[in-house]
């Protein structure tokens, strides 16, 4: 559906070559809820921007649908952003036409005649749930109600891609979820394809199938969700999962234990297994922290723990945690 | 002193909205054309591009830095290649236009700048064309701004529209220059800035009002309906000097006694109202004539109005003579030309068209010959042939009557034959009823063949207004120059 090719893009300021995407390979599958994740100014919105070429890359191709779109004209580029719907952080409504006329300006865009507009624009209305707000002008909306006006503009004209670029950075968590939940809904049923940009975890967590890591402009690590939350490779992604749940960090009450992280992957989390091995081993258990997140539709468990007792039972224990398919990782001995 | 009529404060309002409307309506159009290309042209715009931008961006502010009266002097060649002369309201309307294009433009410009970089944005996600973008997003997001916009630049404009009054542009502006300041009447300039104050209000009301409803449709209607009401005005200036009444504009002194006379006459025997302006200098009886606030007037000679028509490109025409009221040679000395001697001093006005019209007479006395060329602004170069060998003085109109026992000969004007003791029929030589200087009724060139001023022309010449002038001006002070 979307593949990005050796991508690169510099903008110089002040006559200094700044490198905002170095060498970005991405696919992306047909009705997939693709996630991009980085920190502020790693250059996601950048990468976004490149899709439908509002930001002109300075190499490399962006292949949509199987058209590389850095080789059309712009007449032709114009055809093709019809069929890219982009939804924005700040909404970008317009102050000057109400909530019908902000759905219907891709309709007109597009040249659609008077009645398909009205079949149409009441059609989104009824999917985002905006009914009764149809003559409401923007500044009568609030956040997440204007949200949905940009989910159903961008829907408008049937694009197979949709953009996101920190859709629900601006929003409560309770609008966060409604719009989640919208955009997993218009993801499963019209099979559309979603790029999505967030700095915010719980974003990706809850409905993304595949997440791309980006840092310092370079896409430095690339998984299904699941497998980035319950194993990150690169420190960068580290980083941001103990940021987003904040993580037990060892201090001086673990001096003389074994700290450990235990990662529990779906059943995995069912597993008695802390009170098996003080049973087993003769070790003093201290929990410090447990956690479970719902990843889509897989739990992931985290459990952080001190333990204490002879250094040979100690040895023995981490053994047995991983000789099951629990994950542990040693925070400090 | 002349009292202002509500006819013509409404008149010159009429004028001043007809003025102020079509120069907002030239503004907005081509201010918004330049406006959105000096947009489009910027840095990541559809149409970016410096030199362009930056190019018309200098035009603008050139034409912004000129201040307005200099401004609308400049371009009067351009004006008069436009709407053919320099005075009257379309002639008002080019200076205005030109001054308040630029100043749009710039309002819309920043009325563009102002829609935040996302909408545009997000309106070339939408793969919009550069007309949709124009139409769908730039005008309709910065509407307010742009209403705002008009608003300050109508205002603006009724402000020059007063400044252009003051050359002859008609409306407001001139009613208080003519009839307020140059005659000291505070109550007419009172009026004039009331109304100037009450117009402005209604703008800055509707401006607001408009700006908040965010809608392009009040907007067109207001503007057509104000369309129609200044064409109104228009159609109303057009229609008025069919009426039958006449506006006369005289200078003030005898004149005034002489056409309450005219009045009475033209009223009882020719069905004719006549309104008598009268005005306190010889310029603005003319500038009114030109731009219509007035239909006729009736206080120069044919040279001095040439004159005018050259220096200020009205397009005034003489319809009839009425009196000469003769220029002589006047002599405490001799009493007949023939016992002038050779070497005598003759005395001569000093301002250029008494000076010509003093040798004028001479040469047609035989004295002297002028160069042919010269006309009626001859001055002592001019003389090509001095046989007797005169000698010549020049002063101050004023000074000659005292000059009598030095010079052998002075010229003396209408004005000062009484003050110097003597009768018109004493002088030594006088013009005739063919004189060159004889008093005429202007009108407005296509007004010639008007039939009122044929009327107006019966009455001039009727034996009631014959015998008051003469008896003002007894012994041969006023001849009949018609016949
Ligand atoms: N037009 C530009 N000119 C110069 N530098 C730019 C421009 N746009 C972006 N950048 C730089 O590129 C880098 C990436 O920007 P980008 O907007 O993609 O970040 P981001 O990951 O979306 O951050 P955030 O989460 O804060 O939105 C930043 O360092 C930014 O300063
Ligand atoms: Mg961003």
């Amino acid at each position: 559906m979307i593949e990005l090719r050796q991508l690169n893009k510099s903008y110089s300021v002040h006559n200094r070559e700044f490198h905002a995407l170095k060498n970005i390979n991405l696919h992306i599958e047909r009705g997939e809820i693709y996630g991009v994740l980085g920190k502020s100014g790693a250059g996601k919105s950048t990468l976004l921007r490149s899709v439908n070429l509002l930001e002109r890359p300075n190499s490399g191709q962006v292949w949509v649908n199987g058209v590389d779109l850095t080789t059309l004209s712009l007449a032709q580029l114009r055809e093709h952003r019809h069929k890219i719907g982009v939804i924005f952080q700040h909404y970008n409504l317009l102050d000057s036409r109400s909530v019908f006329g902000n759905i219907a300006l891709p309709l007109e865009i597009t040249g659609r005649p008077e009645p398909e507009i009205q079949r149409k624009v009441t059609e989104l209305l009824e999917l985002v749930g905006l009914s009764d707000k149809r003559h409401h002008f923007p500044a009568q909306l609030s956040g997440g109600q204007k949200q949905r006006v940009g989910i159903a503009r961008a829907l408008a004209t049937d694009p197979h891609l949709l953009l996101c670029d920190e859709a629900t950075s601006s929003l409560d968590s309770e609008s966060t979820t409604a719009v989640l939940h919208l955009l997993k809904k218009i993801n499963r049923e019209l099979s559309l394809t979603v790029l999505l940009i967030t700095h915010e975890l719980d974003v990706v967590k809850k409905i993304c199938d595949r997440v791309g890591i980006i840092d310092h402009g370079q896409l430095v690590e690339e998984n299904a969700t699941v497998t980035i939350f319950s194993n990150p490779q690169t420190k960068v992604t580290q980083q941001l999962i103990q940021q987003a749940l904040h993580f037990y960090v060892p201090d001086q009450n673990d001096k003389d234990s074994l700290v450990l992280k235990l990662t529990f992957i779906g059943k995995d989390s069912d597993e008695p297994i802390i009170s098996s091995l003080v049973k087993k081993f003769n070790v003093n258990f201290n929990l410090r922290q447990a956690l479970i997140e719902k990843v889509q539709d897989t739990t992931v468990g985290f459990t952080i723990c001190a333990l204490t007792g002879e250094a040979s039972a100690l040895e023995q224990a981490l053994a047995y945690i991983r000789s099951t398919s629990i994950k542990a990782e040693i925070l400090h001995v | 002193m002349y009292k202002l009529e509500l006819a013509l404060l409404l008149k010159a309002t009429w004028e001043t909205i007809y003025i102020v409307y079509v120069a907002s309506l030239i503004s907005v159009i081509f201010g918004s054309l330049i406006g959105t290309l000096l947009f489009l042209t910027r840095e990541k715009q559809a149409f970016e591009n410096r030199w362009l931008h930056h190019g018309l961006g200098l035009l603008v502010n050139v034409t912004r830095s000129i201040p307005f009266i200099i401004l609308m002097i400049s371009i009067i060649p351009l004006t008069r290649l436009l709407v053919g002369t320099t005075i009257g309201s379309n002639a008002a309307i080019v200076p205005l236009a030109l001054a308040a294009i630029p100043f749009y433009a710039r309002i819309c410009e920043n009325a563009f700048a102002e829609i935040p970089a996302g909408l545009i944005e997000t309106a070339h996600s939408l793969g919009v064309t550069t007309p949709q973008f124009i139409f769908k997003i730039l005008i309709p997001e910065s509407l307010p701004a742009l209403i705002r916009g008009l608003t300050l630049t109508v205002i603006a404009l009724i402000g020059y529209s007063a400044m252009a009054g003051t050359v002859g542009g008609g409306g407001l502006g001139e009613l208080a220059i003519n009839y307020g300041y140059q005659r000291f009447d505070a109550i007419v300039t009172l009026e004039t800035v009331l109304v100037l104050i009450f117009i402005v209000q209604l703008v800055q009301f509707a401006g607001d009002f408009l700006a908040k409803r965010r809608k392009l449709k009040p907007l067109v209607v207001t503007g057509l309906i104000l369309g129609l009401l200044s064409l109104g005005s228009q159609i109303d200036a057009h229609f008025s000097s069919q009426n039958d009444e006449l506006k006369i504009g005289i200078t003030a002194g005898w004149s005034e006694e002489v056409m309450k006379t005219a009045q009475k006459i033209a009223a009882e025997q020719y069905q004719l109202k006549l309104k008598i302006i009268t005005f306190n200098d010889y310029v603005q009886p003319n500038t009114a004539l030109a731009n219509g606030n007035i239909d006729g007037n009736i206080f120069q000679h044919l040279p001095y109005l040439e004159a005018q028509n050259k220096a200020r490109g009205y397009r005034l025409a003489p319809i009839a003579k009425t009196f000469v009221y003769p220029m002589g040679f006047y002599s405490r000395k001799i009493s007949r030309l023939a016992e002038l001697k050779a070497g005598a001093l003759i005395a001569l006005p000093n301002d250029p068209s008494n000076e010509g019209r003093s040798l004028l007479l001479l040469q047609k006395a035989g004295l002297i010959s002028l160069q042919p060329k010269a006309g009626t602004l001859a001055t002592l170069k001019d003389i090509t042939e001095n046989p007797q060998h005169f000698q010549f003085k020049l002063l101050d109109a004023a000074q000659l009557p005292r000059v009598l026992n030095d010079a052998d000969l002075v010229a003396l004007t209408n004005d000062y034959i009484g003050a110097a003791g003597f009768k018109t029929n004493q002088a030594v030589v006088r013009e005739g009823a063919d004189s060159l200087y004889a008093n005429i009724i202007v009108v407005r060139e296509k007004d010639k063949d008007n039939p009122l001023f044929k009327k107006l022309v019966a009455v001039m010449h009727s034996k009631a207004v014959v015998a008051k002038t003469e008896s003002l001006f007894p012994q041969g002070g006023a001849i009949q120059a018609w016949h």
